[in-house]
């Protein structure tokens, strides 16, 4: 995650506070009693023009931001519920994962307008997980760093580069940590059941030493300053603003496939504020929501209506390879079995136990 | 046919009845059909997801294992991943080793009441976190030295996907039904309007007759009808036969009356014309006769109209058949007139109730009594009243019996018909007597039988069912 504190008030919730929870509050802009309360973990910076925008619509309603990592969020929200405090109203994470499973186990409240009509049914599921964006999954380099004929377009290259070449790369490829990161994990696995050359790759990964993170931040700042020569499985969202303010970064889609995720929004079952969440949920879902998440927060545009470089045309035209959105449903529980996810992380420790240290560095 | 009373409601017409009937049945079929394509499109929507979820609990069993002396399982992506063939539902799962622990999944899944653990998988519907979830639940046998019985795997889903499939298979059904429906409520007007037609056609026809055009319809008409208009053919036919023996009797009658009357005139301008005191007073007995014959005429004429009438309308009651017998006698044989007459009289039954009516029973004794008075007693031979039961079936009879010269047995039955009168008949009479004696008999249900007198003459006997025995017959 992105977290470059640029926080207007931050307020520490007294209990279950969770380690990196940080809360943004947008004061409203009349008069009036109405809040939301949304838990993200989408970097504030994407979503601040949106939620002011928001705002200048609906300028009564207080916005409380709560920018949570996708497994805190997940637990922290779970836990509240459990505990009868007031949760998140509007709950928005990469993880569609976890989404999908707090919507199968009931925690989720229904939601149909005609706005989350407009959005395409894999974004959509059982009209309570809402995906809002369209993201592709890339690999970053260093154009700096890498002579252009060594710039892999597939995986495949990248693990012919890995394994002809035992000793440059060493230590100089990063990937998110996937026992921390929550959509690390979707990703990798994702890419363990979409494509051939995952666990090959993760070896190689291991036998180079890759560096894990779980945070997109250390793996492009890592790539700009040339400490990484490669970033694997970064979201395509937050590697296009970074590009745009440092041209060190070179972005690939990868070429045998690219996968896609979507940000999800899941409006909570026990909002303290239901209205609002659904009022904001209908702005991110909206045309001029999508507009402005595309033009100011670089994120994608879900809606098919939109053209332009950051809408599905647009990811369409860059892409050398096929799209493999990741679709919201069941299947995404798979490998939040218990026993599925242990034996994964065993793999992928087994994988990269020749790895010998983490990324250092902090946000 | 008799106008309907004011306020009371004009039937159905046949159209409104069948076609009733046609809707009834309609929606009857309607109903039971959609409850049934409801009921089929459920079961067939979970015979469908059933072998999804199955599917998905074989997936899993098989990648059940034992690992390090525990039960250890491989959740193939496969098995869940299957069940978004169910795009808009939730799922659930659970694996439990042999002592019933949960191995992973939910592991607060309701269970089924009972269960036996089996290959063959076992379903059941149960409310869990929200919503009616339908289970499949299966074991799978673990065979290990360390970990031994059996393992279950249970799969759950709601049932969106399952109860739009189960609507689109009842929709799809009920629509071709509701279309069946309004074909056969058209067509069952067309089919209406078909069939009645030859009915309106009958109509028309006998609303196009003169008044006095009985003949049968001819019409040609289907076999339900045909039968409608054999009873009205059959029935004009009476009619007509009925104006026929009125016009005859009509005729008859004026004849019969305007002959003594024409006499009359004749005699009493002969005898205005006629000087001699004598000539007078024969013209005069002539005159008497003949008047004395019109009288009767007369008398006969409408006591056969009464008769008849009466016989439409008759009032039946209990009456005693000796007490009307010897008015009859009082009547029929005033002791000045026929001083002479000697009249034999005797009741073998006392009273003797029949069924009847008083006045009718009375008209047709006094003309059997007139017509043994009138020529059955030509030297005034007595006249044998006998009232007397009848030993089979306890009717009363009244029999009658003269000393006249009797009547041939192949004259018997004719003397019955109107206007007609015995070869030997003399003297003054209409031939309505023994007429009205048939139609009285007949309108009671009775018989009337001529026999020889024995000494010769005639025996009549008037034969009434008792009362309380069969009812008055027409």
């Amino acid at each position: 995650m992105i977290r470059e504190a640029m926080l207007a008030a931050a307020l520490i919730l007294p209990a279950l506070e969770c380690a990196g929870a940080e809360t943004t509050m947008f004061p409203r802009l009349r008069p009036g009693t109405e809040r939301l309360v949304i838990y993200s973990s989408t970097d504030l910076e994407t979503l601040r023009s949106a939620i002011a925008d928001f705002q200048s619509m609906s300028p009564e309603i207080e916005v409380e931001y709560v920018d949570l990592d996708t497994n805190e969020l997940y637990r922290r929200y779970l836990d509240e519920v459990e505990a009868g405090l007031p949760p998140g109203d509007l709950l928005i994470s990469s993880s569609m994962d976890l989404q999908v499973k707090l919507v199968n186990d009931g925690y989720a409240a229904t939601y149909a307008s005609s706005e989350t009509d407009s959005i395409p049914d894999w974004a959509k599921w059982r009209d309570q997980a809402f995906g809002f964006t369209f993201e592709p999954v890339v690999m970053v380099y260093n154009r700096d760093l890498v002579p252009a004929d060594l710039v892999p377009r597939t995986r495949f290259d990248l693990l012919r580069l890995l394994r002809e070449d035992a000793t440059s790369y060493r230590g100089r490829i990063a990937t998110y940590d996937v026992e921390q990161s929550g959509v690390g994990y979707l990703l990798a696995s994702q890419d363990s059941v979409v494509g051939s050359t995952f666990w090959s790759l993760a070896e190689t990964f291991g036998q180079n030493a890759a560096a894990l993170t779980p945070f997109t931040s250390d793996i492009l700042q890592g790539v700009t300053e040339g400490r990484f020569l490669f970033g694997y499985n970064v979201l395509g969202a937050y590697a296009q603003a970074w590009a745009e303010r440092h041209p060190a970064i070179g972005i690939v889609q990868p070429g045998d496939y690219t996968l896609a995720i979507s940000r999800t929004a899941v409006l909570s079952a026990d909002a303290r504020n239901p209205e609002e969440a659904r009022r904001f949920l209908d702005y991110l879902l909206s045309l001029r929501g999508q507009q402005v998440l595309a033009e100011q927060g670089r994120l994608f545009a879900v809606r098919p209506e939109l053209t332009g470089p950051y809408s599905r045309v647009g990811i369409s035209e860059n892409s050398a390879g096929p799209l493999r959105l990741i679709p919201l449903g069941p299947g995404l529980l798979v490998h939040l079995d218990r026993l599925k996810r242990e034996k994964f992380l065993e793999t992928w420790r087994g994988a990269m136990r020749r790895a010998v240290g983490h990324a250092t560095g902090g946000r | 046919m008799r106008p309907f009373a004011a306020g009371r409601f004009r039937p159905l017409s046949l159209r409104s009845k069948l076609l009733l009937f046609l809707a009834a049945l309609a929606f009857c079929g309607t109903v039971v059909l959609a409850f049934a394509a409801w009921e089929y499109g459920r079961r067939a929507a979970d015979e469908a997801y059933d072998r999804l979820i199955t599917g998905s609990a074989l997936a899993i069993a098989e990648a059940v294992t034992v690992l390090d002396g525990r039960i250890d399982v491989d959740l193939p992506y496969a098995a869940l991943d299957m069940l978004a063939l169910a795009p808009e539902d939730r799922v659930f799962y659970r694996v439990a080793g042999p002592g019933g622990e949960t191995v992973t999944g939910y592991d607060d899944l309701p269970l089924p009441d009972r269960f036996l653990p089996s290959e063959r998988p076992q379903f059941f519907e149960a409310e869990y976190r929200g919503e009616i979830v339908r289970f499949c639940i299966l074991g799978r046998l673990v065979a290990d030295p360390v970990v031994e019985g059996w393992s279950t795997i249970q799969v759950g889903q709601t049932r969106r996907a399952r109860d739009a499939l189960a609507e689109t298979i009842a929709v799809n059904a009920v629509l071709p039904i509701l279309g069946l429906s309004a074909l056969s409520l058209a067509f069952g007007w067309v089919g209406v309007t078909y069939a009645l037609r030859p009915l309106i056609r009958v109509g028309a026809d006998l609303q196009a007759r003169r008044p006095t055009d009985l003949r049968p319809i001819a019409t040609p008409a289907p076999r339900e009808v045909q039968l409608l208009l054999d009873s009205l053919n059959r029935f004009m036919q009476r009619l007509q036969m009925s104006m026929d023996n009125m016009q005859v009797f009509i005729a008859e009658a004026a004849h019969q009356i305007r002959t003594p009357l024409t006499s009359l005139q004749l005699q009493a301008q002969l005898a205005l014309d006629e000087d001699d005191p004598e000539a007078v007073r024969r013209s005069l007995v002539r005159i008497e006769r003949n008047a004395v014959l019109a009288g009767r005429v007369a008398h006969q004429l409408l006591s056969h109209a009464m008769v008849v009438h009466r016989g439409d309308a008759a009032v039946f009651e209990a009456i005693d058949l000796a007490e009307v017998l010897q008015q009859a006698l009082r009547e029929a044989i005033p002791v000045a007139e026929h001083a002479r007459i000697e009249v034999d009289f005797r009741n073998e039954v006392g009273r003797a109730t029949i069924l009847g009516d008083r006045v009718m029973v009375r008209e047709a004794l006094k003309n059997v009594l007139d017509n043994a008075v009138r020529y059955g007693s030509p030297d005034g031979g007595p006249i044998r009243v006998r009232l007397h039961g009848d030993g089979t079936d306890g009717s009363r009879c009244v029999t009658v019996a003269d000393s006249g010269p009797g009547l041939p047995a192949a004259e018997r039955e004719r003397v019955f018909e109107r206007f007609r009168r015995g070869a030997n008949a003399q003297g003054p009479g209409s031939g309505l007597g023994l007429a009205i004696v048939r139609r009285v008999i007949d309108v009671h249900g009775g018989s009337v039988d001529l026999a020889d007198a024995p000494g010769g003459g005639l025996a009549v006997t008037l034969r009434f069912p008792r009362a309380g025995g069969v009812g008055p017959g027409r």
